[in-house]
């Protein structure tokens, strides 16, 4: 029996995750005209124009924390997924799980961001479905959104080619080191970078080759999703990740890779060698000051991590993260 | 080559030791977190071809007996909340890992600290601590028995296991690099009679390079002291309080290290007086009848926490035994040598 449930780590973003998720895809057979239907969101042509396609179900422990709440990310979420395959949101979806007793001024509030964010980036939440069930059957509360959006050219992971430079708009896992901190009780000034890259994709509009939002399983996970896609290898100078203080110090802590922490703000953008630094450029002037080019793309497959001393190889993360032991 | 001078240096005069001394050199690094750094700046394929690194015993869930997992897994069954720390829940055990128990309905908890696991026994009034490490986490076991917490004790002792590997004639280790969090709380006295060369390090690269750059040098000098390199962290005298603590509750007794054997006077045991704390003790009945053990007869985790053999020399490493599907305990751990290896394997092994 132990070898045929499903385990936390299928749930993890690292590999036994993928391996889930492709043999779920295999089952469903038919896609129809729909492509990329693998990817974060789905995409068809529709006259000169491609519709794009997402959904995203967020759980949360806590659902409130420095920074934001489950409401505000699960509109972020899958607006972000939608943006960083170079489409406009046009509408968002809202189904609500909600458990037994759960306190309804913290429903307020977790609607209040929704409401707010969707005002805010013009994109309407039209539909949705509430459901409550009995205590202890889920955590407070699950929130699905899924979005729907448009755009004449889609960006996509395998668009990427030797020369290439890797750009990471903000510091990395702010999301999950403000998560830590509150989940383990550490006082920290860490706050959740969650936020839309709608405006950094508008932004960049035409100059990025391809992008990610490395949520669940950190930018390394999406390092090596993008390296195996697109067939290259990626090199990353450790020394350039833009890692804050406390998240570092929370990450010795608990025996944690900072680069599998989850971000919920930033985009990891592939750029050609000329467009490099006036994205850079434009990026540093008012969205990103802390944007920085952290990597190279050469043939070749997998994704090397320049350290101090040496070159390692950065695996995909695998399982669910446990704190270290001393 | 790395850009930072200090380290260009560092590097340039281990080069020029090891080929003064101008033979194979076998350097242990005790210390499961050592191990980590060693593994995460690639420091392994920068040093001269004459320095063989090797991990040590120094990971607590890979020494801890299976034995050990099988009367937690079992109490678990049984409907005894049990809590440990994180990475123990997927160590293998005869039938079943923690983890496995957990997901089957068993009532089992990750804990961070001792101070968690007597939370939770404020819910859970019969929790048992499945209590494991060395002497840095020690102190804490002894302090929340101090406040009524009932334990499987798995602790052990560094040194002494230290000096099983010197006597092992068929694995010359020249020198140690000592663990840092444990030489906290014994200091650097425990060592004196180990019969190698040793340095006590820190957990930064350039920590790890000076350490392996003095170690170099006494092993020139054919001299065989205990250095610490680890000062702002490490004196002499090392924690009295952490060891009083200790004491106060805790025996020396002989003690089992999964895959290496008994080790005389390597482990703790509970004093009389805090017996009723014992659950291997209090709950002998449900414990009736646990079978011996079988390992994989083909997993080398003993060679590899000996020194003997590198991960990679295992016929079971990256093929069959993966971190999601550990065969040996070495594959478990965040200080484990083997998951180490895994994590940061290079191109050779990639998929």
């Amino acid at each position: 029996m132990p070898n045929n449930t499903i385990k936390l780590k299928h749930g993890a973003g690292g590999a036994p995750m993928s391996d889930l998720i492709s043999g779920i895809r295999h089952s469903l057979e038919f896609t129809g005209d729909w492509k990329g239907t693998l990817d974060d969101g789905a995409y068809l042509k529709a006259g000169n124009k491609y519709l794009v396609f997402t959904t995203d179900s967020y759980i949360q422990s806590p659902y409130f924390f420095p920074g934001g709440n489950i409401g505000k990310l699960a509109v972020t979420g899958t607006v972000n997924d939608l943006a960083v395959m170079g489409a406009e949101p046009i509408a968002l979806t809202l189904s609500i799980i909600i458990e037994e007793g759960f306190k309804k001024e913290h429903l307020d509030t977790i609607i209040d961001s929704v409401n707010t964010l969707s005002k805010k980036l013009k994109v309407p939440i039209v539909t949705g479905d509430t459901k409550v069930m009995p205590k202890g059957q889920l955590d407070g509360i699950i929130i699905n959104t899924a979005g729907i959006g448009t755009t004449k050219d889609i960006i996509r992971n395998e668009n990427i080619a030797p020369k290439d430079k890797v750009i990471i708009t903000g510091t990395i896992g702010d999301h999950g080191g403000a998560i830590l901190a509150t989940r383990f009780d550490y006082k920290t000034d860490l706050i959740s970078d969650c936020r839309p890259v709608l405006d950094i994709m508008r932004l960049l509009n035409g100059k990025i080759k391809s992008a990610k939002d490395p949520t669940r399983g950190g930018i390394a996970s999406c390092l090596n999703e993008l390296a195996d896609k697109a067939k290259v290898k990626i090199t990353i100078d450790e020394e350039t990740i833009p890692i804050r203080k406390e998240t570092r110090a929370i990450c010795n802590i608990l025996g944690i890779n900072p680069l599998t922490l989850a971000c919920e703000g930033r985009a990891l953008l592939i750029v050609s060698e000329d467009d490099e630094i006036e994205v850079l450029e434009l990026l540093k002037k008012e969205l990103c000051p802390d944007a920085i080019t952290i990597g190279t793309v050469s043939p070749g497959k997998k994704v090397i991590l320049k350290t101090k001393i040496s070159e390692i190889f950065l695996d995909n993360p695998g399982g669910t993260g446990v704190p270290r032991i001393c | 080559m790395p850009v930072d001078e200090n380290l260009k240096n560092l590097i340039s005069e281990i080069n020029k030791t090891a080929e003064d001394i101008n033979r194979s050199i076998k350097i242990m690094e005790v210390c499961g977190t050592h191990t980590q750094t060693i593994a995460k700046y690639g420091i392994k394929s920068i040093l001269p071809k004459n320095i063989e690194l090797v991990s040590g015993p120094g990971c607590p869930v890979c020494v801890t007996p299976q034995k050990t997992i099988d009367s937690a897994v079992r109490l678990a069954i049984k409907g005894i909340p049990i809590a440990t720390y994180g990475d123990m829940l997927k160590v293998p055990g005869t039938e079943m890992s923690l983890e496995t128990a957990k997901e089957n309905g068993a009532n089992i908890f990750i804990v961070e600290s001792t101070i968690d696991a007597l939370k939770l026994k404020a819910q859970y009034p019969n929790l048992v601590f499945l209590a494991i490490g060395f002497e840095t986490t020690t102190p804490m076991t002894a302090w929340a028995v101090k406040n009524g917490l009932d334990i499987i004790c798995a602790h052990k002792t560094i040194p002494e296991a230290m000096n099983l590997i010197v006597s092992n004639k068929d694995n010359q280790i020249d020198g140690f690099l000592n663990p840092g969090h444990v030489s906290s709380i014994i200091g650097t006295k425990p060592y004196k009679n180990i019969n190698a060369s040793q340095v006590i390090a820190g957990f930064e690269p350039k920590d790890i390079l000076k350490s392996l750059l003095m170690l170099l040098r006494q092993i020139k000098a054919d001299k065989k002291d205990v250095e610490n390199n680890y000062t702002t962290i490490v004196d002499d005298d090392g924690n009295n309080k952490a060891r009083e603590l200790t004491s106060s509750v805790f025996d020396q007794c002989d003690s089992n290290w999964r895959g290496i054997g008994t080790i005389k006077d390597s482990g703790l045991k509970l004093k009389k007086e805090y017996q009723t704390h014992d659950a291997i003790d209090k709950y002998k009945k449900l414990l009736k009848n646990i079978p011996e053990p079988k390992e994989n007869t083909k997993c080398k985790c003993t060679n590899v926490i000996m020194g003997m053999i590198e991960p990679e020399q295992c016929p079971l490493f990256s093929k069959i035994c993966t971190p999601d599907n550990p065969i040996g305990p070495c594959m478990v751990g965040s200080e484990s040598g083997c998951k180490i290896a895994y994590k940061y394997r290079g191109e050779d092994y990639a998929k």
